[in-house]
């Protein structure tokens, strides 16, 4: 036992001795880690481009107009107002009931230019990092709108899964509607665009889809509308119809049925209602699913026609005659209605789509992808033989359910 | 001010990488690495004025551009 | 003896080929801009034209075992010739450590830290490098399991949050290249990320003579084509035809991640593997530089003073330098550092590099050299009896 201890004394003096032997390199090790460490502090929070929080303004909307000024342009940033924000439901508090957001715009060459300008009269530096829709004025999508696409995609800070849209009238009024249920304009349009699901007639557009679309060549990038309407003296904003782009401008308006066609066609309709005239009143049909394949087929004279095949199912949501619309007859003859509503929508879209000849549905890019060696042929002349192509509907219609009633409820109809 | 910092480096390299040769007597090692550490602080100080040092791969890029004609167009 | 050898095991060496070229996968879409939606086959013909250098330099190695490239170059062709030759490869190893720290630094600074300047990010990340080597390469090469495991999975992350904005008939209509695209796009590929495993030639004496060395890159090489072609094509069918007009595909696909409004902002994750990725790459760069340098300086024929009373022995000496990092770590980080600087001016100089001259500068040293070399060898017959005598 003492011997063992006296070993290991032994060792630990041993390592002691050689340790201190050693100590003047350990300190200028230790003294080079040290100086490391503060390196490391000083570098990995990365103080240099910190960005504080209360030093931010937060942008969530960005609308672009046309200048007063030749070649100018006028930028409106929605900065959202943090302490007006958080004080929910109840108006005591530190919040004066004022707006939760402030609007920042400016006049100058270029978007940049009016970003910079805008620092000279806000504390706070823009942060577009949290930009949820883009608006463009009709009258600057009529000119040009690729200088707007160019800094919004080429920026580090902004993202290409922003909201997309062309206002009727000034871009600015839109982000000062009237909301109610949210407290933010663009936070308001957003959603909104968002909710679109549901009725099928409104393209959802991110700047990475019109990008592409405006790479392409041969598409027609398209991107929604937005309208404000007056109701008792207040203004609130509404989507309405479709912007058709070419060669980088503005060049014509689809509207609601012709919006929902286009939908049918590159398989973005999801949900929808139809209201259909029967002999007996109307019905109104919900459309459930709706899938749709568009491919380019070649006949045997070499030409090429798109086939469009739309699968539809729908439920009967509403019967407002007497009759009972479960019996088989009936399905059918709705099911025919529903068919031809459809077709309707598609060929409205489509005839609108030829007197533009604005290639809205991606034919071009459908026949680039199956036959390239014909693509290569007719793209030189796309615009002449965009409104040539024939497209072929085959509508599939299906009605799943009837809902909650097998019959309506009719006055006397329990007998 | 980069003058300062790139000097303090270099104290800083030599003080970690000396002791263990010096103690060793590896002189020729010392030697070469003084030739070394030179070249490189010769360097440094020229960044930390701000002079224009020229890229050899910039160099190598024309040469092979021009020269030896090998090179891939740019898309 | 013999155990001490083999400080990296061949499954070590195989990750850390895939993390080495993951770094380049990750960073860089020069070729998507030449061949876009074909690009994702690129990486398979890239691949293969890899094999034949890849023979090589497993020929060069088989008949040498234990020994590395610079080791091989005395033995080829003398002390004095191949020490030139040695200076190339110790050239072109710098140039890649200081091209892509600054590509590291471009996109940081780029990025994530605009306001930042360039010198401060690649500093502290060549301090990371340094940390690396002092503490000895194999540490590294241990992590490389862990290291493969975080990019896989980030990608795989990234790309099942990503499938519900995919689009799958962007890479239709297939292989509609021109002859010209396909070579380059298959050169810039085997010759920038994939060739770049040249560099492994330094490190793979680590495995101990008896094993061998081919299987295990090969391996690697692979797994980073099939992680290529699978980045390639998540991007093509992400962005669409805008993945030819981005500047950084993978890293634009990333941000376009948005799941319920929650899922968003993935491209931190992107930057911290970027991060890593590039460490081990630039580490293992420097690695090479350093171990070349050192065995050049110190040579056989004045060997260094050494406390191991055994050790002159080439052997025991090659260990120490893999041991004990040599004192040239630091000098060369700092002379990387300001190489990075003044490599390129810009962005765009770096891009024009990329997609023009580096296929063939990187080709000339890692086929054409090796490839004299190994020809040399099989004509004066240097075998293994002689490398024992040498």
């Amino acid at each position: 036992m003492k011997k063992q201890a006296v070993k290991t004394g032994g060792r630990v003096l041993r390592a002691l001795s050689v340790s201190f032997s050693q100590k003047c390199r350990k300190g200028a090790r230790r003294a080079g880690v040290f100086l490391l460490c503060i390196l490391l502090i000083l570098c990995l929070c990365s103080c240099w481009s910190q960005r504080e929080l209360n030093t931010l303004a937060i942008v969530l909307g960005t609308t672009l107009d046309v200048g007063d000024q030749p070649d100018t342009l006028t930028l409106t940033a929605q900065v959202v107002k943090a302490s007006e924000l958080g004080s929910g439901t109840t108006t005591k508090g530190n919040s004066s009931g004022g707006k939760a957001y402030v609007n920042v715009s400016y006049t100058d060459n270029s978007v940049l230019a009016a970003v910079r300008e805008l620092t000279r009269m806000q504390n706070r530096r823009l942060y577009f990092a949290h930009n949820e829709v883009l608006i463009f004025s009709g009258e600057l999508a009529k000119k040009d709108i690729a200088e707007g696409l160019d800094v919004f995609m080429r920026d580090y800070e902004t993202r290409m899964n922003v909201n997309l849209l062309i206002s009727k009238g000034k871009a600015s009024e839109i982000l000062d509607e009237n909301v109610e249920l949210e407290k933010i304009p663009a936070i308001h349009i957003s959603r909104l665009m968002g909710n679109q699901k549901s009725n099928s007639e409104t393209v959802v557009v991110t700047l990475r889809d019109f990008a592409i679309a405006t790479l392409s060549g041969s598409s027609a990038p398209v991107a929604p509308m937005v309208e404000l309407y007056e109701s008792d003296g207040k203004k609130y904003a509404k989507l309405e119809g479709t912007a058709v782009f070419k060669k980088g401008k503005m060049i014509g308006e689809l509207n609601k049925e012709q919006t929902r066609g286009i939908l049918w066609v590159t398989n973005k309709a999801q949900s929808g209602e139809k209201t259909v005239d029967t002999p007996w009143g109307q019905v109104t049909l919900e459309v459930l699913h709706s899938s749709s394949d568009l491919k380019p087929v070649k006949g045997e004279d070499g030409t090429i026609r798109m086939k469009l095949t739309i699968d539809v199912e729908g439920a009967i949501q509403g019967n407002e005659t007497t009759e009972n619309m479960s019996i088989p007859e009936n399905v059918a003859m709705l099911k025919g209605k529903m068919k031809n509503d459809v077709r309707s929508d598609v060929e409205g879209a489509l005839v609108q789509a030829r007197t533009l000849s604005a290639d809205v549905f991606g034919f071009g890019e459908a026949i680039h992808r199956e036959y390239p060696e014909e693509w290569e042929k007719m793209k030189g002349n796309w615009d002449q033989e965009f409104p040539k192509i024939g497209m072929d509907v085959q509508i599939n219609a299906e009605l799943s359910s009837e809902g909650g009633l097998v019959k309506p409820v009719t006055p006397g109809g329990a007998q | 001010m980069n003058l300062l910092l790139v000097i303090i480096v270099f104290i800083g390299i030599a003080l970690l990488d000396l002791p263990d040769m010096i103690k060793n007597k590896r002189w020729r090692d010392l030697a070469i690495y003084s030739v070394i550490f030179l070249l490189v602080f010769v360097l440094g100080t020229l960044m930390a004025f701000d002079v224009k040092v020229p890229s050899p791969i910039k160099a190598i890029q024309a040469f092979y551009q021009n020269v030896l004609h090998l090179s891939f167009k740019a898309s | 003896m013999k155990l001490e050898k083999g400080s990296i095991s061949p499954k070590e060496l195989m990750f850390s080929v895939f993390c080495f070229m993951q770094g380049t996968v990750l960073r860089s879409g020069f070729i998507i801009s030449v061949t876009r939606q074909d690009s994702w086959a690129m990486a398979i013909t890239g691949f293969l034209l890899t094999l034949p250098i890849l023979a090589v330099y497993t020929g060069l190695l088989r008949r040498f075992p234990g020994k590395n490239l610079i080791e091989i170059d005395d033995i080829v062709f003398g002390p004095v010739f191949g020490k030139i030759l040695s200076a190339f490869y110790l050239f072109f190893f710098v140039s890649l450590a200081a091209l892509n720290t600054r590509d590291l630094g471009n996109f940081v600074a780029g990025y994530m830290m605009p306001e930042t300047p360039i010198a401060a990010v690649t500093l502290i990340f060549l301090v990371g490098c340094a940390y690396t080597l002092r503490k000895g390469i194999e540490n590294l090469m241990h992590l490389s399991v862990l290291f493969s495991i975080i990019a896989m999975g980030a990608l795989a992350v990234n790309s099942i949050l990503l499938l519900k904005d995919v689009q799958p008939e962007f890479l239709r209509p297939f292989f509609q290249l021109k002859f010209s695209e396909f070579v380059q796009g298959t050169v810039s590929v085997a010759a920038v990320p994939m060739g770049e495993i040249l560099a492994f030639t330094m490190i793979t004496p680590m495995l101990g003579k008896d094993k061998k060395v081919g299987k295990p890159l090969l391996l690697g090489l692979a797994l980073s084509a099939t992680s290529m072609a699978l980045v390639i094509i998540r991007d093509i069918i992400t962005l669409g035809p805008l993945v030819a007009i981005v500047s950084l595909p993978s890293f634009e696909s990333m941000r376009y991640v948005s799941l319920a409004g929650i899922l968003t902002r993935m491209e931190s994750i992107y930057a911290v593997v970027l991060v890593i990725l590039f460490l081990f790459k630039v580490s293992i760069l420097l690695y090479a530089f350093v171990l070349g340098l050192t065995q050049m300086l110190s040579g056989k024929s004045s060997p260094r003073i050494n406390p191991d009373p055994a050790g002159q022995s080439y052997e025991a000496e090659q260990r120490r330098g893999r041991r004990s990092a040599p004192p040239l770590v630091l000098i060369s980080v700092a002379f990387v550092f300001f190489y990075s600087l003044f490599v390129f001016e810009s962005v765009m100089e770096n891009m024009n590099w990329g997609a023009t001259t580096a296929p063939f500068f990187s080709l000339t040293f890692e086929f054409l050299l090796p490839a004299v070399s190994l020809l040399v060898v099989c004509l004066r017959k240097i075998d293994k009896a002689q490398e024992v005598r040498a």
